[in-house]
Order: structure tokens, then C-alpha cells, then sequence
């Protein structure tokens, strides 16, 4: 049974947070290994990505060890409805074509930044807690210093979303 | 029973509760809505589905396929020379085309790949193993793809031949000497039997299934039509494969392999380079994969001059051929068959020569000249050249199988009788093993081939203008502009299939 963000609980929407990192480093992982020996720019980017969600998932286990007590509740994106961040390619045939670019690496995590700073933000609007409308903000803040980065590295030739 | 498909599942928040309000586009924008209706097969039957998870499921198709093609080998090596006594010609070239070609393409896509021979023993190599998938670990011998261990060099294919080129000329390449083959079982041998070598030393060679994906010329013509056919596998959910962090069908799991065909099957939108192995089905740990039915000719997207160019390729083919094997022009035959007829190397190089001018220039350049008219009456801006080209290009697809259904036809109606005649007697050596090694020459309803030949094409007709009509509004938005479009376009689609009506009526 699938939730709506605005239903969880602070402590729930954090856990769920850390477990889109961890769920987002493993997939850019498994991109990175798929094109290891095949492209190694693009899976040299994929693996940086990783690392990037990584030290993101560490920032928010602090946060949540600051302002809770014990381990996170066991929640995942698959527990609420709509996606918050995902990394995902838009084309089935890349590896077919050889098309696939190293910078598009960067142009996906960056979409993906951006609608996750969106969803934070909307849910904002949905909540009247203010220790709840807090924490989104914060998220959505982290957000989008991640995009911002990301937009750095993509030399401000992001294909807007 | 039809499902309904949500087309638009809910995977974002609503755009207008975003702050910024633009159109969505990129990996999390929500799919095109699907077009007509879906049926989900591994939903409504079961049986399907316990069947096609089965880790040994290719295995068991491939295995008895195999068997009899190696027999059928056997036959060309050491049966009759007289190609309508042997099994092998009588079986590939007009039981196994007919069976391809008008029923297995239009209603079940690749089925064919997956139970294809060619690629048997190289994969085996590749894999190391038959069945089961094998993991990567530190130590383990062979190289990852993904997360999957291979065996063999696991190169990277070419840049500059990652296209279906190769299997364009291929293909033509073997039609120019189709005579030969089709009359000899031992020059048949030759063919397939350097088809498995190829396979396999490429396989060896090579990454995944490069053989099948830029080389093989039967595997060029299938990723073709197999966008016309109601069958295709598809991820159930969008949702769920964004969501999904392990993306088995592509890097592999314990559970399956990751596409052999090195396509990402979560995100496919098109049947061309997908040899239904049913691997992802097995992959996905969100049971998400699954094989639907939905209606003729819905993918309409070529993606570039080489899928356009197939499409002339097969059109002109079914064009020569009905000239060739089935009109009364005889000296057409013999020029094919040159050694035979004893017409001499330069009247054959003379018909090769057009055999190849008709899909590589003469048929581009009429289809050219009728969009660039059809871009001029429509005067409007329009989509760039090559947009508008190959959108229109792919109008050629569905008419194109059912041109090659339509010259198929009379192959099996009037030469099924020696289907009956060599599975009695496969290698021409007197064997009666059904009691039908004696079964005279009887073709069916001969009479009302013509016919029948004419409503299939202009089925095709009819599918192709309304489709000509729809994919012009891809092109123009304006209706007037669109119209003008169109019409010269469908005037050429019409003078195409009017041709061969010609051609069988005559």
C-alpha cells in the first residue's frame, strides 16, 4: 500500500531520503559497470555520480543521527506514490548506437536533482507542520545545491528539463 | 480480454504545482500515451508466463531447431542435388520463409531470434554456460558485462559500424545470388553453414550478440518488420522502472542475463533490436516485464538513413523477385541463374548490377523526389529534411511485409506438395518415412492466387495512406498544409502497390 509523501512522518520522509541515495548510488553503479570495458569516460562519470549520491546519503545520516534517536525506518520510493529522484536513461538503443555520451551522465543526474528539489518544494506547499515544511525545505535546498554543482559541471549546457 | 493501460502513470508530481511550469521531457518525463489497444499475455495466461521464466525456456526452442537444421545441413551435403527432392531447400526456403514472413513476423516479432540456431554455439562459449546465468566475482575467470560473467574477448563493436550497413549489403549481397541457393542444396550449406561460423567466431570476439544486432542479414530484415508486428515485450510500469535500482534487464542478475541484444528493455519504445529472449522477463525482480499483443504496424519510428534504407532495400526485393520467380519473363530467371541457363558472367553482372541500382538509387531517389515535392506543395516551415524522410520513409514497412506476404504466398500454395514429398524423403534417397514421399504436384487454389495476392496488398494500401494521412501530422500541425503533404506521398504509396498488382494480375 503506497503512500503520499505528505502522510509520512519527519522521521519517515528523512529515512526515505537516505534510501533514495543509496537506491540512486546503486543504480549509477550498475551503469557505470554495464559500460566499464565498453565506454570508460562514461562509466568513469557514472562511478563519480556514485560516489557524489554517496557523500549526499552521508550528509543526510547526519542530519538524521542529530535529530533522532535509533535506526531509520525501514522505507523505500517504492512505500509512496510519484518518484522524488531517480536516475534513469532515456533511450533503450544507446548501447546499440554507441550514442550514449559521457556527458549525458551529467545531464541525467541533473534532471534528476532538479525534480527532486520539485518535489520537495511541492510537498512544502502540502503540509501545515512547520517542522515538516522545515525539513522539506532543507531537502529541497540540498537539492538544488546538487543541481547547481551538476549545472557547473555540465558547463551550463544543461538541456533544460 | 483487453487491460487497460494507464499511458501517463503517475510518475512525476503535477507539473503545474511545479515551481518552474515547463513541458516535460528527459529520462522522467512520462512516456508517449500508448497507441490502440494493449494485451498483456503473461497476465492472461499463466502458463506463458511460468513457461518464459523458465531459465531453460530458450534452451528447450533453440535445441530441437538446431537438431533439424543440422539435418537439414546433412541433407544438402549428402542428399539429392535436385533442389525441390531436398529438404533443406524446400524446408528454409519455402516452408521456414513462408512461416517467417507471413505468420511469425506480423503476429509474434522476433519470435524467430528466439529460437534462431545461428547463435547457439557462440553464446554457449560466450556464456559458458547453457541455462544458468553466472556472476562476476573478484578472481572469477572471464569478463563482466554488468554484473554478468563472459567468457571470449568481449571487444566493443565498432563506433562507425554500430548500424544495420552491414546487414543491408549483406542481405543484398545474398539475394544476388539467390538463384544459386535456392536451387542448390550444397551452395545453401555454404550460406548457412558460414552464417554459424561467423556467429560464433564474432560471439567469441566480440561483446553480446553483435553478430545478430549489425551482421546477420536475416536478423537486419526481421528488426525491420518486427515494428509492424502485434507482438512486443515491454515494461508493465514506468514508474516501477525508474523506481528500480538494480535495472537487472540491462546489467544482469543472478536471475537472468542482462539483454543479450544490448538493449535497455525498461526503457524500450520500439520491437527493432529486440530478439525476445525473454531474458528481461526473467531479470526483473519486479515482475514488470512482460510480452503484449496490440495492434498491426504500431512502432513508427526509424531512427536513421540505414532503417530507411532497409526499407527500400526489402521493397525493391519483393519488387524483383515477383519479376523474378513468380512473372512469365523467364530471361529475367535466367540471368539469375546464369550458369545454368548459360546466358554468360556479363549478362549476370548486368542483372546484379540492377538488383542493386533499384533499393540503393533508383527507389531512394523517386521516394526523394516525391517528399521533396510533397515538402514544396506543403510549403508551410516544416521539420527538418531528415525527420520528415524518415517518417515517411516508414510507410514502407508495413506495405513492404505485406508485399513479400503477398509474393510469399504462392510458395507454399503452389509448391506445398513437395513439403509433403521431402519429409517423407528428405535427402532424395527413396525413403517413404510418412507415406507421402510419393504425393504428386498439387498446388492450391492457383487460381485464385491473383486474388488473393491483390487483397493483401490493398490491405496494405489502405494501412499505409491512413498511416501516410496520420504521420503527416507529425510534420505540419496546419491541416491544409499537412494535406499537401500527403498527397503526393500517397500517390506514391498507391503507384508502389499498384505495381504489383500489376505485376501478380498480369
Amino acid at each position: 500500500m503506497t503512500r503520499r509523501i505528505e502522510e509520512l512522518e519527519p522521521k519517515e520522509i528523512l529515512a526515505l531520503a537516505i534510501s533514495i541515495e543509496q537506491a540512486n548510488q546503486k543504480a549509477l553503479r550498475n551503469f557505470s559497470e554495464m559500460f566499464d570495458g565498453y565506454n570508460q569516460e562514461v562509466s568513469r562519470n557514472f562511478g563519480e555520480m556514485a560516489e557524489e549520491e554517496g557523500r549526499h546519503e552521508e550528509l543526510l545520516q547526519q542530519m538524521y543521527k542529530k535529530k533522532y534517536k535509533g535506526p531509520a525506518p525501514n522505507i523505500d520510493s517504492f512505500d509512496i506514490e510519484g518518484v522524488v529522484e531517480a536516475v534513469d536513461l532515456d533511450d533503450s538503443e544507446f548501447l546499440i548506437f554507441d550514442s550514449f555520451k559521457a556527458q549525458q551522465v551529467y545531464q541525467a543526474s541533473w534532471e534528476a536533482e532538479r525534480r527532486a528539489r520539485e518535489f520537495y518544494l511541492k510537498a512544502v506547499k502540502n503540509v501545515k507542520d512547520a517542522e515538516m515544511a522545515n525539513l522539506f525545505n532543507t531537502l529541497a535546498d540540498m537539492e538544488g545545491d546538487h543541481a547547481d554543482w551538476l549545472e557547473k559541471k555540465l558547463g551550463h549546457k544543461g538541456k533544460k528539463p | 480480454m483487453s487491460e487497460n493501460i494507464n499511458p501517463n502513470p503517475s510518475i512525476l508530481p503535477s507539473p503545474s504545482a511545479t515551481p518552474a511550469s515547463r513541458p516535460l521531457t528527459g529520462p522522467l518525463a512520462p512516456p508517449p500515451p500508448l497507441e490502440g489497444w494493449r494485451i498483456d499475455l503473461l497476465k492472461t495466461f499463466p502458463w506463458l508466463k511460468w513457461l518464459v521464466k523458465r531459465r531453460w525456456f530458450q534452451f528447450a526452442v533453440v535445441l530441437p531447431n538446431l537438431f533439424l537444421f543440422l539435418v537439414f545441413l546433412a541433407a544438402g551435403v549428402w542428399g539429392t542435388p535436385v533442389g525441390n527432392r531436398n529438404i533443406l531447400i524446400v524446408f528454409v526456403w519455402i516452408f521456414w520463409w513462408f512461416l517467417l514472413i507471413s505468420a511469425m513476423v506480423p503476429f509474434l516479432s522476433r519470435a524467430w531470434c528466439t529460437m534462431c540456431p545461428f547463435p547457439f554455439f557462440g553464446e554457449w562459449i560466450q556464456r559458458g554456460s547453457l541455462t544458468t546465468p553466472k556472476m562476476a566475482a573478484p578472481g572469477a575467470k572471464g569478463a563482466k558485462v554488468g554484473i554478468n560473467r563472459y567468457f571470449g574477448w568481449n571487444l566493443r563493436w565498432p563506433k562507425a559500424l554500430s548500424n544495420i550497413w552491414m546487414q543491408n549489403i549483406g542481405f543484398l549481397g545474398l539475394c544476388t545470388f539467390s538463384a544459386f541457393y535456392l536451387t542448390r542444396p550444397i551452395v545453401t550449406v555454404w550460406v548457412l553453414g558460414s552464417l554459424i561460423i561467423i556467429a560464433t567466431v564474432l560471439h567469441v570476439v566480440f561483446r553480446q550478440r553483435a553478430f545478430c544486432n549489425y551482421v546477420c542479414p536475416v536478423s537486419g530484415f526481421l528488426s525491420l518488420y518486427s515494428m509492424s508486428s502485434m507482438a512486443e515485450v515491454r515494461s508493465r510500469d514506468a514508474e516501477v522502472c525508474l523506481k528500480c535500482h538494480d535495472k537487472s534487464c540491462l546489467v544482469g542478475s543472478e536471475r537472468g542475463w542482462g539483454c543479450p541484444w544490448f538493449n535497455f528493455p525498461s526503457k524500450m519504445e520500439r520491437n527493432n533490436y529486440c530478439g525476445m529472449c525473454m531474458e528481461c522477463i526473467k531479470s526483473c525482480p519486479h515482475d514488470n516485464m512482460t510480452v503484449r499483443l496490440r495492434p498491426f504496424a504500431t512502432d513508427t519510428k526509424l531512427k536513421g538513413y540505414d532503417e530507411a534504407w532497409k526499407a527500400f532495400i526489402m521493397l525493391s526485393l519483393a519488387l524483383a523477385y515477383s519479376v523474378i520467380y513468380l512473372g512469365p519473363w523467364g530471361f529475367f530467371k535466367d540471368l539469375a541463374n546464369f550458369t545454368e541457363s548459360g546466358r554468360g558472367l556479363s549478362a549476370f553482372l548486368g542483372y546484379a548490377l540492377c538488383l542493386w541500382a533499384l533499393p540503393m538509387v533508383v527507389i531512394p531517389t523517386v521516394f526523394s523526389a516525391f517528399h521533396w515535392v510533397a515538402r514544396r506543395l506543403a510549403g508551410a516551415e516544416p521539420k527538418p529534411w531528415k525527420e520528415s524522410f524518415l517518417l515517411m520513409a516508414y510507410q514502407l514497412v508495413p506495405l513492404g511485409l505485406l508485399a513479400w506476404i503477398a509474393f510469399s504466398l504462392p510458395l507454399i500454395f503452389i509448391n506445398g506438395s513437395y513439403i509433403l514429398v521431402t519429409m517423407s524423403d528428405p535427402f532424395g534417397w527413396g525413403w517413404d518415412l510418412f507415406h507421402t514421399a510419393h504425393t504428386a504436384w498439387s498446388p492450391i487454389l492457383p487460381q485464385w492466387m491473383p486474388a488473393i495476392q491483390v487483397g493483401i496488398l490493398a490491405i496494405g494500401l489502405i494501412l499505409t495512406l491512413k498511416s501516410v494521412f496520420k504521420q503527416a501530422g507529425k510534420i505540419y500541425t496546419d491541416n491544409r498544409a499537412r494535406l499537401r503533404f500527403a498527397l503526393p506521398m500517397a500517390l506514391l504509396m498507391t503507384l508502389i502497390v499498384s505495381l504489383f498488382i500489376r505485376l501478380y494480375v498480369s
